[in-house]
């Protein structure tokens, strides 16, 4: 019995705060669109609680208990990151729009030494996000790594290249 | 009045930059050789050209609830199309989807 609770909870906890985000952004208060509400709750809350199933990996925390995450650093680094994002989309359009289509296209392997999962996950979203190159498959080793161009496979390095760093500092100096 | 001239101008140029990232992710699905290269217009100019019509959208929109649902979908756009492109690479690479040479001829993605 109070396993099954344990088991229902969430759902109905999940499917609850899914009806209230749906009131809120319809702003109807009428049978029709509250059914279709709850039905629409219900139903995407029984599609994808599977997978939620696996709990992340928590962040490390240091001595005081705080986890390593900081903050100035993060700011400068997302601010970094959108300003990226915009050049890989020039870059890729100029390349396409490109009367000779430029593209040398390669797999190359980087290998990371980043503390943690939430670390190497910020990174292989980043290598994704940047000019030329998307993180194709993550190991033990390190990174598959899709570029475009020599260019962008060259930015990498081999092992992240300055990517990795900021990345490094983000998460802390006992990163390296 | 010529404050909002002035946001009205520069949503409309936001737009239109992100038409013509859109229209290019779309020729470069169609010139791209292989599978690897079309996800990179795909995932890279799609997302940019998406950001950008909807923040210029957000900020035409008279109703700020409007507003806030155009900032919510660029916050899932931003998060799904990202993670959706790698989704797409780990299963091709998986699947051995092999990478196009440039001294191959251009086929259909994903032929070998």
């Amino acid at each position: 019995m109070s396993d099954q609770r344990r088991r229902v909870l969430p759902v109905a906890v999940a499917a609850g705060l899914l009806f209230v985000f749906w009131v809120a952004l319809s702003g109807k208060l009428d049978a029709f669109h509250l059914s279709l509400g709850l039905l629409t709750a219900v139903a995407v809350t029984l599609a994808t609680h599977g997978l939620y199933r696996a709990p992340p990996q928590p962040m490390p925390a240091d001595e005081f208990g705080r986890v390593p995450l900081r903050w100035r650093h993060f700011l400068t680094y997302a601010v970094w990151l959108l300003w990226q994002i915009f050049r890989s989309a020039i870059h890729v359009a100029k390349l396409i729009l490109h009367p000779r289509l430029p593209i040398a296209p390669r797999m190359v392997r980087i290998a990371d030494d980043l503390p943690h999962p939430v670390a190497r996950l910020t990174l292989a979203h980043s290598i994704t996000l940047t000019p030329g190159t998307v993180t194709v498959d993550c190991d033990d080793e390190g990174m598959l790594v899709h570029a475009i161009d020599p260019e962008s496979a060259a930015s990498l390095g081999g092992d992240g290249g300055p990517m990795a760093d900021r990345v490094r500092g983000v998460f802390g100096a006992g990163a390296r | 009045m010529a404050a909002s001239t002035l946001t009205e101008g520069f949503a409309i140029l936001l737009v239109a930059a992100g038409l013509f990232f859109i229209l290019a992710a779309v020729i470069g699905i169609l010139r791209l050789p292989d599978f690897f290269t079309r996800l990179h217009a795909m995932g890279k100019c799609d997302t940019a050209g998406l950001s950008l019509s909807l923040l210029g959208l957000a900020l035409l929109a008279d109703d700020l609830a409007v507003t806030v649902k155009l900032v919510l979908v660029l916050a899932l756009v931003a998060v799904a199309n990202p993670t959706a492109t790698h989704a797409l690479a780990r299963a091709a690479s998986r699947a051995g989807v092999k990478v196009w040479r440039p001294d191959e001829p251009a086929g259909p993605a994903g032929e070998r």
